[in-house]
């Protein structure tokens, strides 16, 4: 599935950052380049797949 | 009133915070590894800031701000940030929505930048509802 990355900045500056495709910590990652560009938080929505990873990485335990 | 006064803001980055002024009109902004004198209308070195002088690294100039403004700033601080210098006369153009504004043609082109030094692939610009969607194509493996 593409990686597709989806910011908006609304009127006040601030923005949100909208992840598709990523799975696991790709998606930390690429939220904390937006956190550090701008110096403060990124609000993220993560999609169904950011937990995939987590769940395969729990049933090989 | 001339009397400046010191606006925290985010900004890091001194060539996305130039070309967001540009963006705003500002066709001439000066640029200074060592902060430079800033002036009142009349051409007066101001004091009120600092009894040595109010200096800014990043300087729009009165005559470009236009009218009978004061030079408007951006002072390095020590944690990195450029602080605006804003006269309390050029309160009325340099206001809250100008400031929201150029804020996000900043945040804007520090996107851009960041994308371009990840090597994300920008598919395009819209405004919706009066926000900017910006978005890119992730192809790196992880």
């Amino acid at each position: 599935m593409a990686k597709i990355i989806t910011v908006l900045i609304d009127e006040a500056g601030d923005q949100s950052v909208d992840l598709a495709g990523y799975q696991g910590k790709g998606c930390a990652a690429v939220q904390k380049a937006f956190e550090n560009a701008i110096g403060k938080s990124v609000k993220a929505v993560k999609k169904p797949d950011y937990f995939k990873q987590a769940k395969t990485n729990t049933l090989q335990r | 009133m001339s009397e400046y006064h010191l606006q925290q803001t985010q900004y890091k980055d001194r060539s996305c915070l130039v070309a967001a002024l540009i963006d705003m009109g500002y066709g001439t902004v000066e640029v200074h590894d060592v902060a430079q004198q800033l002036f009142d209308f009349q051409g007066r070195a101001t004091h009120y800031l600092d009894k040595n002088g109010d200096k800014a690294n990043v300087i729009v100039r009165r005559n470009v701000v236009g009218g009978a403004s004061n030079d408007l700033g951006f002072s390095l601080q020590p944690d990195g940030t450029y602080a605006a210098i804003v006269s309390d006369y050029d309160n009325h153009k340099h206001d809250t929505g100008w400031m929201n504004a150029l804020k996000r043609s900043y945040v804007e082109k520090v996107d851009m930048k960041l994308a371009k030094k990840n090597g994300l692939q920008f598919l395009g610009r819209k405004v919706i509802g009066g926000k900017i969607q910006l978005q890119y194509l992730d192809t790196r493996s992880n």
